[in-house]
């Protein structure tokens, strides 16, 4: 018997308990993409997560860090929506959760102060890093964006 | 009571920045406080995950001060029971609940109280995520040390944002020990270990409800008008309610919250909201529907944990649970 099976509860709270499970992440016929966009904003870097899934899925941003950094300088980042962002050793905390809806598609943008001072061009790269004991499906669906790097140039 | 009284901080998320009688406050390096506090950091290097990082000498100094009787005191509690994983999520979290005990009815944290919080704290939000996963059983014992350390050093538990955990191996693999382990009874405070146990059903049955919120929200409106809602997406909520929502997130159901205790002593206030999803996913406005379960069955363990110091509303309780 399962855990949650010797728990021992009724038919109609374990189907009900059901209809309210997320998609996951990492389901075999659902795929999660996410991909990096890092542009020049005026003064400012912009860094844009892009989350495309094949259907509704759950991703929790919350418990991922983004570090961005110009050689080996870090960039500070940061999101006017989220007032907890902070700086960390993985980089700074994305978030808040996100549920992708059946259009399956959503992003979360940070911004930090243009780093290259007076030069047009500057090669950035990006790591994202699942926050600390986060769990093994996000850290898979992310691993095709771990290590991004690239010119950013002005516009 | 409003969520801004003494008594209800304690309970809610900023009881981290709540100061003990060295003036340090709880949360250490998570709270603001922590700024102006007397503070004792170093460079270390371990032989584990941590490799080199930044260590806060000053907590690990309280914890030192009163090092023997804290691994007796956990040792002790409930020593009557099964030694089980259930039983050691108890006493993490027992441990972390004292201090907040103590301040919610006006007394000074002690030193020791506030060395005891800090100690357990990790290791309560390690065997919470190990029971939701299922790779713990909480019927059943808890490994040894090698599994112990797999775990840690896998899941980088001994890193945190700013600092890594600054114990030695010998002090972690005792606490783990101390956790799992049977001794003297302490001449106990009854009154203690039923709000501490309150609390946990308590924070269980908003982690919930901000489970089964995030699965019925349509819309940022919705967070506007429902107490779930915002609890399912609050950056900053209990650490219980955090596990269970980053399990939900990783597919898992929001019965999943039972999991936490053994078989036999799933709450039956928890028992009660799972019986009750039925209504909540039947409704015409499921949030609405879950507003009203969650609060009708908090009821009880709040007036329960509040026996002493009047009972709040269990909406109280739902508003420090998000307000910072």
């Amino acid at each position: 018997m399962s855990k949650l099976g010797r728990r021992r509860f009724s038919a109609g709270a374990l189907a009900a308990g059901a209809a309210f499970v997320l998609p996951r992440v990492a389901r075999a016929h659902a795929t999660l993409t996410p991909s990096l966009v890092a542009r020049r904003h005026g003064d400012a870097l912009e860094v844009t997560l892009r989350l495309r899934a094949s259907e509704r899925v759950s991703v929790p941003t919350h418990a991922l860090a983004l570090d961005v950094r110009v050689g080996s300088r870090a960039v500070a980042m940061s999101n006017p929506e989220f007032d907890f962002m902070r700086r960390s050793r993985a980089g700074y905390r994305l978030g808040p959760p996100i549920t992708l809806t059946s259009e399956a598609r959503d992003y979360v943008q940070l911004r930090g102060p243009w780093p290259g001072g007076d030069r047009e061009r500057v090669h950035v790269t990006i790591a994202i890093h699942p926050r600390a004991a986060h769990q093994p499906t996000v850290r898979d669906a992310f691993a095709s964006v771990a290590g991004w790097s690239g010119d950013v140039e002005l516009a | 009571m409003t969520s801004s009284s003494p008594e209800l901080v304690a309970f809610g998320v900023a009881h981290p920045e709540l100061l003990d009688e060295d003036g340090r406050p709880l949360g250490e390096v998570s709270a603001a406080a922590y700024e102006t506090c007397p503070r004792h950091e170093e460079q270390r290097r371990f032989r584990d995950a941590r490799g080199e990082g930044l260590v806060n000498l000053a907590a690990l100094a309280q914890i030192h001060q009163g090092w023997s009787s804290l691994l007796e005191t956990l040792r002790g509690w409930e020593s009557e029971s099964a030694a089980t994983a259930g039983r050691a999520l108890r006493r993490a979290h027992r441990a972390t609940f004292r201090a907040r005990w103590r301040a919610a009815r006006g007394r000074p944290i002690r030193r020791e109280d506030a060395a005891l919080f800090k100690l357990c704290l990790g290791f309560g939000h390690l065997l919470r995520a190990k029971l939701l996963d299922e790779t713990l059983d909480a019927d059943a014992p808890l490994p040894g040390a090698p599994d112990l350390w797999r775990w840690l050093d896998e899941g980088r538990w001994l890193i945190g944002d700013q600092q890594v955990c600054a114990g030695s191996r010998t002090q972690i693999e005792r606490t783990w020990e101390a956790l799992t382990g049977s001794g003297t009874p302490p001449a106990d405070d009854e009154e203690e270990r039923l709000a501490a146990g309150a609390m946990i059903e308590l924070e269980s049955l908003a982690g919930v409800a901000a489970c089964v919120a995030r699965a019925l929200v349509r819309s940022p409106a919705d967070e506007a008008r429902s107490r779930a809602a915002r609890l399912a997406f609050a950056p900053k909520v209990p650490r219980l309610v955090e596990d269970l929502r980053q399990a939900h997130a990783a597919g898992a159901s929001p019965l999943a919250a039972a999991l936490l205790f053994e078989s036999e002593r799933v709450p039956a206030s928890l028992r009660a909201m799972f019986e009750r999803l039925v209504e909540v996913r039947d409704a015409e406005d499921g949030l609405e529907a879950l507003d009203r379960v969650v609060l009708e069955v908090m009821a009880e363990p709040a007036a329960r944990l509040f026996a002493r110091a009047g009972a709040p509303s269990a909406g109280v309780l739902l508003d420090v649970f998000v307000a910072g």
